[in-house]
């Protein structure tokens, strides 16, 4: 799927913090990192109810977390708000 | 006066023909378009929800069929061999219906603050989301059945009267295509009429500030998170009263009819129709249901008879002229086919107020 | 109504600042009841952030912010103007889209409470509310001297009403304090004139008026009393006539080689 993917990108620029490069490849190697492991572990983590077939929602909810906690990503600049 | 009443004969001749607009129609085009009008309502329910959503308070939602979903798989669920539980429709619609709108208010609480572009992104990954996990719900706990889907739902049915089996009166015959459309009518107009209701009230105009100027809403002392998040969850309820209503008609659902495409099929229709406006929703609701059938019908007989062959498959060339179709409107007309009467308010001014005005002119400088 | 003296708002050591840059930095101040208080400097002194600090826009870093016997720092903007600080802004914002009728019936928003249920029913109450609703909105347009038909888009008034309509849009919320931020910015000098007889009028009505403006002659002629930023530091305060002739603001104004 075209669009997972980009949605995986987004969250992985998201992630690392929007407009900087190192923070993007940052991301990029977490988000995947965090794919990986949470798609091998999360078997073991709920006894077995929920599968590596949930890989793709990690990122997801990596990304509503980031944008909820820390919108300006890891390394990223606090933004000023508009006024 | 004159108006008035010219406006209500015009009403119950809309009436009428909605009315009689099944027998027309399968008169004409015979059953398959009864049931073609039927999802057209469906899809105008959905594409209403939406445009409260979008139309109304400005959060672009490009997940919207997610709430859709989760009204249809709550329907499917309580009302099928599933589980062997078969809830009555009274019972199971509104509490698909409250499923949705907690499942808006669950997403839209943390993700409300966030600027357009990247509500969007999540919203879209939230209807991603929920697909998934429609599509694999099915093991260790067999759920939802996973991607074969849950088939045998129960129809539709009031008390015993039930909206799946033909029904005699009178001596005429409503099959259950007829039938659904009457339901599924009263139901669009219900919508219809809450959402008439909405946008000319305290709530909606504080949508629209939101929609125009978040900032000075805010200033003006809107909380717009919770604003926002009211629109959101009416939107969601929306959107699982016509999921319920789908699973009830189809008897079948499946993560399949919850893609991506879906939510951007129904924002197409509010987009293209006219963002804001309940006519131009529903107008783009019936085209873009409409449209692409009767050219999956008659694009492949008329490349027949022009060439003698079928030169392109009417399945792709159906796609191409949807976005052909959809470029160029947005290019002549980007406030959609139908936009909103504001403009038009405006090259008529209300007489009653223009008089008040004249009235009550207070000069300043004196 | 209340006595003159009486302190409606009062700033103590605001600090605000972007990253490296301090914006405010030990701005104190109080506004008393009733008066027309005037807020200069050259551009880039702060008067806009200390506007937006007031009304909840930014939060404030440091120092306490006291409005009618309240302590209202780190609020949000509808919790601000639910207390009774209304604003109008720079850069005029408007909703464009919605009529001017439309505009200061959202004003009236706060003031008023029907809900989802209301707006479904139509109650007697729910209508009564909403008739009351559209009566006051087309006083305040009048008041302001707005005579075009009340269903006028917004952004297709003249730029001098945009910016009426902005001052009719925040009187709609009852404030106690009416924040103007560059009112008569883009008015000619008759627009200017008429400008002042509504804020006198305004004031009359009880209603305290903060006011950042460039047009000196309007701060002198209009103002009880001036604060003068420059830096994000106050460097004086006081009546039009004393301001006027503090060497640090003769020397601000000149060595910014602002006018």
């Amino acid at each position: 799927m075209g669009f997972m993917l980009g949605l995986k990108a987004f969250t992985a620029a998201v992630l690392g913090g929007i407009g900087n490069l190192r923070g993007a490849m940052l991301g990029g190697v977490l988000l995947g990192l965090i794919e990986s492991l949470g798609a091998g572990y999360i078997g073991d983590l709920t006894g077995g109810f929920l599968g590596s077939n949930y890989q793709d929602v990690f990122a997801f909810f990596v990304l509503i977390a980031v944008l909820v906690f820390r919108p300006s990503g890891l390394l990223g600049e606090r933004v000023a708000e508009r006024a | 006066m004159r108006l008035h009443r010219l406006a209500k004969h015009y009403f119950a001749a809309l009436g009428v023909a909605l009315l009689a607009l099944p027998f027309i129609v399968d008169a004409m085009f015979g059953h398959g378009w009864v049931r073609i009008a039927d999802f057209a309502l469906l899809y105008i329910m959905l594409a209403l929800g939406l445009n409260i959503v979008v139309g109304y308070a400005g959060l672009l939602d490009l997940g919207y069929i997610a709430f859709f979903a989760v009204g249809a798989y709550t329907y499917a669920l309580l009302g099928s061999p599933q589980f062997g539980l078969h809830w009555p429709m009274w019972a199971v619609l509104p509490l698909g219906a409250l499923f949705a709108c907690g499942f808006g208010v669950l997403l839209g609480a943390p993700t409300l603050r966030l600027r357009g572009d990247y509500l969007a992104i999540v919203t879209l990954g939230f209807g991603e989301i929920i697909r998934i996990f429609m599509n694999n719900l099915n093991a260790p706990v067999n759920i939802t059945n996973g991607p074969q889907g849950i088939s045998g739902i129960d129809p539709l049915r009031v008390a015993d009267f039930s909206f799946g089996k033909a029904h005699e009166w009178f001596g005429v015959e409503f099959a259950a295509v007829h039938l659904h459309y009457y339901l599924f009518l009263a139901f669009t107009l219900l919508v219809i009429f809450v959402s008439l209701r909405l946008q000319h009230s305290r709530i909606g105009r504080a949508w629209m500030a939101i929609r125009e100027d978040e900032v000075a809403a805010s200033a003006m002392g809107i909380n717009t998170r919770n604003v926002k998040l009211l629109a959101f969850a009416m939107g969601a309820t929306f959107g699982g009263i016509s999921g319920g209503l789908f699973a009830g008609f189809q008897g079948f659902v499946s993560p399949e009819s919850f893609s991506l495409m879906e939510s951007v099929m129904v924002l197409c229709m509010v987009v293209l129709g006219g963002m804001g406006n309940i006519a131009g929703v529903v107008l783009g609701g019936v085209l873009l249901v409409v449209l692409p059938e009767a050219f999956r019908h008659g694009a492949g007989p008329m490349q027949q008879a022009l060439f003698g062959k079928t030169v392109v498959d009417p399945e792709s060339l159906r796609m191409l002229m949807f976005g052909l179709a959809l470029i160029l409107v947005m290019l002549w007309r980007p406030a959609g086919l139908w936009p909103s009467a504001q403009r038009r308010r405006e090259l008529m001014p209300d007489e009653a107020v223009a008089q008040q005005e004249r009235d009550t002119v207070y000069d300043v400088s004196k | 109504m209340t006595s003159p003296s009486e302190t409606l708002i009062e700033l103590t050591g605001i600090c605000k600042r972007f990253g490296g840059l301090a914006a405010l930095s030990d701005v104190s101040l109080h506004i008393r009841r009733g008066e027309i208080y005037g807020l200069i400097g050259p551009n880039g002194a702060g008067k806009t952030t200390l506007f937006n600090v007031i009304t909840g826009l930014y939060q404030l870093d440091a120092g306490t912010f006291n409005f009618a016997g309240r302590a209202y720092a780190h609020c949000k903007p509808h919790v601000l103007a639910q207390a009774g600080i209304a604003r109008t802004f720079q850069n005029i914002r408007l909703f464009a889209n919605m009529t001017t009728l439309e505009n200061v019936m959202v004003g009236r928003h706060l003031r008023t409470h029907s809900g989802i249920w209301g707006a479904l029913t139509r109650s007697p109450a729910a209508r009564e509310e909403e008739r009351v609703i559209a009566e006051r909105a087309h006083q305040l347009l009048s008041y302001v001297g707005i005579r075009r038909p009340a269903n006028t888009l917004a952004k297709n008034l003249s730029y001098g009403e945009q910016r009426r309509l902005e001052i009719a849009r925040a009187l709609a919320t009852d404030p106690m304090l009416l924040a103007l931020d560059e009112p008569a910015a883009g008015m000619n000098s008759t627009e200017t004139e008429s400008l002042k007889t509504l804020l006198q009028d305004i004031r009359s009505q009880g209603v305290t008026v903060l006011l950042i403006e460039h047009d000196v002659k309007l701060i002198m002629g209009l103002c009880d009393r001036v604060a003068v930023l420059d830096y994000g530091k106050k460097i004086a305060e006081g009546v039009p006539e004393q301001v006027r002739n503090d060497p640090a603001v003769i020397s601000a104004y000149l060595g910014c080689g602002d006018d």
